[in-house]
This record gives structure tokens, sequence and C-alpha cells, in this order.
């Protein structure tokens, strides 16, 4: 896995919209590295988030 | 190399959705009070490209944007693509007339609006300008067009051929026969708002900013073009 120190934020690109936490599972693809930030509230408190996410990365093999 | 219109507008949209764009709006919403309500760049734009805001307000984020474009690095390259995404719309409408009037090639006249208006921008004065959109705009479309009249002046007159029988390389002297022509004739049908009609009609003006050139007010220009236009319907249905 990568952290976001092996990230550049230029990569990163805004999906549209704004989500709520339970939604993230549907987002989310593997190989991809994504960037969580808050976005307030919605209208019924619940807090909203925007999602940056990378280009496909390859997958690197655990040493052994 | 050579880029469509389009995909230059869809490659500064693909900069500005990016986490590093964000981080520098972010700066900006800190420092500029009228940009802090809006919590991304789309959010922004959509306010400023909204008919029904106000624009008191549309102009008071734009000074704050022209304000944050004059600093260095990211926040200023930051505020410098927001104003000229927000300006889009208008520039777009630029680039029409002046491929209308033949200025130049698509490039060229892409090259020319998008090197103006960042000029425009990053030395716009702000204790002299008031409405921020519409003196950059007409600023820039007035000196591209100035510019083009000099250039066309320098051509003729280095010319060694009668001007009679050069067949018009850019296409200048035609678009100025065709426009003179156009004007002669639209003005036997319906006399003195010839003019009108052709910033509206074929030049792409509004009938607010064509009336404001002509000096009427906008309910005037509204009238006179549908006047106008009415008479050449008519016209249109005698010859049929």
């Amino acid at each position: 896995m990568n952290s976001i120190a092996d990230l550049s934020p230029t990569d990163l690109k805004r999906i549209p919209g704004l989500y709520r936490r339970w939604e993230l599972t549907e987002v989310f693809e593997a190989h991809r590295n994504y960037q969580i930030e808050d976005a307030g509230t919605h209208a019924d408190g619940t807090p909203l988030l925007a999602i940056f996410v990378s280009d496909p990365v390859p997958d690197i093999p655990e040493a052994s | 190399m050579s880029f469509a219109w389009h995909e230059i507008r869809d490659q500064i949209m693909h900069s500005a959705s990016t986490l590093s764009f964000q981080r520098s709006f972010d700066a900006i919403r800190r420092e500029q009070g009228p940009v802090l309500g809006f919590r991304d760049p789309a959010a922004l734009l959509d306010a400023l490209h909204q008919k029904a805001g106000s624009p008191d307000q549309k102009n008071l984020i734009l000074a704050a944007l022209a304000r944050a474009a004059h600093s260095d690095g990211h926040t200023g390259d930051c505020a410098l693509t927001l104003m000229l995404l927000a300006l889009w719309p208008g520039l777009d409408a630029i680039r029409r007339r002046c491929i209308w009037r033949k200025v130049g090639t698509g490039d060229e006249i892409t090259a020319d609006i998008l090197g103006r208006t960042t000029e425009a921008i990053r030395g716009l004065d702000l204790q002299r300008v008031n409405w921020i959109a519409a003196t950059i705009l007409r600023n820039v479309e007035r000196d591209i067009l100035r510019a083009h009249q000099r250039e066309a002046g320098r051509q003729s007159l280095r010319s060694e051929t009668e001007p009679d029988e050069v067949a018009a390389d850019d296409g200048s002297a035609d678009a100025a026969v065709t426009e003179a022509q156009l004007l002669r004739d639209l003005r036997l049908l319906v006399g003195a708002d010839a003019i009108l009609v052709i910033r509206v009609a074929v030049e792409g003006f509004s009938q607010a900013e064509a009336g404001a050139e002509l000096g009427l007010s906008e309910a005037a220009a509204r009238k006179r073009y549908q006047r106008a236009t009415q008479r050449l319907r008519d016209a249109l249905q005698k010859i049929h």
C-alpha cells in the first residue's frame, strides 16, 4: 500500500459530487489511491466528503 | 502544436479539479472574504455563471480573484485559472467575433485571446476598474482588433502591387468588403438600424452591448432590433 507521501497532489483528481461516509465503499476501486477531504455537512447534518482519486497504480508484489 | 478551443478549456478544467488546485483554492478562501463561502472551484464557477446571481456580488468575487491573481506562486496561478474559466463564455464570444472578422487563423486567435487575457488579469489596476469582467473582455477584444488593424495597415504600406490587384491573402480585405456591402444592403431595408442588426445577428454582440455602442438603452435597442428584423422578414416574404 502506498502512503500519501508517495503521491503528488497534482496526481489526484476530484471525483464530481459530495459523498456520505457509507457511500465510500461504492466509490472505491482497487489499485487506486484516494484522498478524502471534509466538505461540510448536508442540510440534515450528515458530514459530507470530497474524494480525490489517482490513476490506477500497478500492483507491487510484497517482498518475501 | 494545435489545440482545439474546447480542448484547452477541458485541460484547464482538468487542472482545476486536482487536489493541489483545491489546496491553492483553500488558501485563496482564507485570504479573500468574498470567496470564503465556496467550498470548491466548481461551486464558485457555478455561482459566477448562473444568470440569476447578483452582478455586484459576482463583481466582488472577481475582484477578490484578481487580487489573488496578482500574487506569485500556486495561489496566483490558481486565481488566474479561475478567472479564465469564469470569463470563458465572454472569451468564447470574442473568439467567434474574431473568426468572423478574419483577424487570424483559429490558433492565432486562440493564442492571442488567452495571452492578452492573462496579461489583462495580471496587470489589472483594481483602484481604477469598477466592473472587472466587462473591462477585461472589452480591453482584450479592443486590443486584438487594434493590433490587427495596425498589422493590416503595415501590410498594405509594404505591398508593392496595387491594392486592387491583391487577392487578399488573409481574407481581411474580403471581410471588409463583405461587411461594407452587407451594411449598404441592410441600410436600404432597415435604414439606420443596419449597424444594430449587424452587431447582433452577424457579430454576436448582445442587444444591450450593441445598444450601448450606439448610445441606446437596452429597451430601445431591443425594440429597434425587433422592428428591424420584422422589416427584414417582410422584405424576404416579398421576394418569395
